[in-house]
Order: structure tokens, then sequence, then C-alpha cells
């Protein structure tokens, strides 16, 4: 940590990851609106100036959505499914493929989904992600391998 | 990682997540910073402005109150008892199995100081009477 964000390098850090954070969130929450209130209330705290610089930007913003959405999930105190609404943006000639996309994410556990969130749309190596999950690399790269497994089966036959 | 799993990560990557709503602006956002501090100093002041009316507008009513203390200390003649000790049950008894004959003479003298006098002063009972 080091020296505090200015509301510039905020809304520099909200384009470059604000769209891999909300997948993330809307991962872990299943409800679209929940998780872009989650990432409202991280980058807000951001904003208020009472937060340093983190010294590795992506894996402290991984961190924070993840203790705010599943502080969040706590205080709604019930598993909400993972619902229709679409967080995943589909290109023009795959709207099919992506409906089928997001139902094999839905299809995953939860760890093996947040896995998968991180390491594709977040881009973030296997280190960073043990480091937001504070588990073994070991452990993130195995649920890593059995997420990719389930969606090659799920996603074969379309 | 083998090359599956590269060809399924790309696969992946074309569906890129969808962009959340805009943060709010510097302007907003100084707006929501002070906007606590501010609703609290707006009860604080229309809080002092309420105590300030009420203050105020007690104000004259204490002059009257002690005034009429004043006055009604007045009407009583030193030596004697209050008209409200005068009337009272336990005395007007007293006085019965005393001296029966002296009651009457008694609530003469004090209805003097408990009822009003029609004929003193330019009161509504004076203006009244004349009616």
């Amino acid at each position: 940590m080091t020296a505090k964000l200015r509301y510039e390098d905020v809304q520099e850090l909200y384009q470059n990851h604000g769209a891999a954070l909300l997948a993330y969130a809307s991962a872990l929450l299943g409800d679209r609106s929940a998780a872009e209130d989650a990432l409202q209330q991280v980058f807000l705290k951001l904003l208020s100036g009472r937060v340093p610089a983190p010294a590795q930007a992506r894996p402290y913003l991984f961190r924070a959505v993840r203790n705010t959405a599943l502080n969040s999930h706590r205080a709604r105190a019930r598993i909400v499914p993972l619902d229709d609404q679409q967080w995943l943006a589909r290109p023009a000639g795959m709207i099919d493929a992506g409906v089928e996309v997001e139902k094999a994410m839905r299809a995953l556990p939860q760890e093996q989904r947040e896995v998968v969130v991180m390491r594709v749309w977040g881009e973030m190596t296997l280190e960073e992600i043990a480091t937001v999950l504070d588990v073994p690399a070991n452990t993130v790269a195995s649920r890593y391998r059995y997420a990719l497994d389930k969606l090659r089966e799920i996603l074969k036959d379309t | 990682m083998n090359l599956d799993n590269e060809k399924l990560e790309s696969y992946l990557r074309q569906f890129r997540p969808r962009q959340p709503k805009p943060l709010p602006g510097k302007g907003k956002l100084l707006v929501m910073r002070w906007r606590v501090p501010a609703l609290a100093a707006a009860v604080a002041a229309v809080g002092l402005f309420v105590m300030f009316l009420a203050l105020r507008g007690s104000k004259p009513n204490r002059p009257m109150v002690v005034r009429d203390k004043v006055l009604h200390q007045q009407e009583v003649p030193a030596g004697e008892d209050s008209p409200a000790q005068q009337i009272s049950l336990g005395r007007l008894n007293a006085i019965a199995k005393q001296d029966p004959e002296k009651l009457g003479a008694h609530l003469d003298r004090v209805s003097r100081n408990i009822l009003p006098d029609v004929r003193a002063g330019h009161g509504v009972l004076k203006t009244l009477s004349a009616e």
C-alpha cells in the first residue's frame, strides 16, 4: 500500500477491471443488481480517499469484491441461484453460444466458477488467484482444471 | 495446460463481461460525501430554531405570573389567613361547632375576598351589573 488514490486513478481501475469484477461478483452472488451494488461499494470506498493505493491492484480489487459480495450474501441470509440475467456480452452471430456458455458456468460449483472468471476474464495468474482466495496455488490449479473439464464436457455438444 | 485448455480459454474470452454502470461523477460524489453531515447540520439548525421560538414564546408569560402572585399576596391583609384557608371545610366545621351564630358572619367576610365585587373597578361584572 502506498499513496492515496486520486479520482482519476480510481476511474482508470474501474475502466480496466470493472467488467471482469462485475462478472466475478455476478458469479458469486448470482444476481446482477446485487453484483453491481457490491462493485459500487468497493469503488465508492476507494473514491472516499480513505483507502491507500494498493500495491497490486488486480488481486486487491478481486479480493475486495469477494469480501463485499460474501458479506452481502450473508446479510441476505439465503443462497441465491445464478439467475438468467446476462452477465456476458454476446458477439453478433454467437447469441446462442453465449447462452450456452452462461448455462455451463451456472452448472459449475461456485469455487470452480470463481476461479474460471478470475482466470479467463480477470486475466489473472494462478498465483494471484491463490492470493485472492487465500488457498495454495495447487488448489487453484486443480479447481481450474476440473472446471475446464466440466465446461468442455457441457459445451462439446453445442 | 494443454492445447485444448488454451482453445477453450480463447473461446470463452470471446464473450466479454458486460460493462458495469458508470461510477458517480466528481460532483455527485461530493454531494454523496456531504449529504449526511449536511442533513445533520440542517436538523440541528431546525432544532435550535424551534428552541429559540419556544424560549421566546415563554418570556411574556413570566411577568404575568409574577404579577398575579404579587396581586394575590396584596389582597390578603397581614395576619389573616388566605381565602382558601378561611373557607376550608375543616375551618368552617370548627366555627360551626364552636359558635354556629358566627358562621354566617364569617362566610360574609370571607366571601368578600373570594367572590368578585361587582361594585368596584371597571370589569365585565360591573358592566353586566350596570346593564
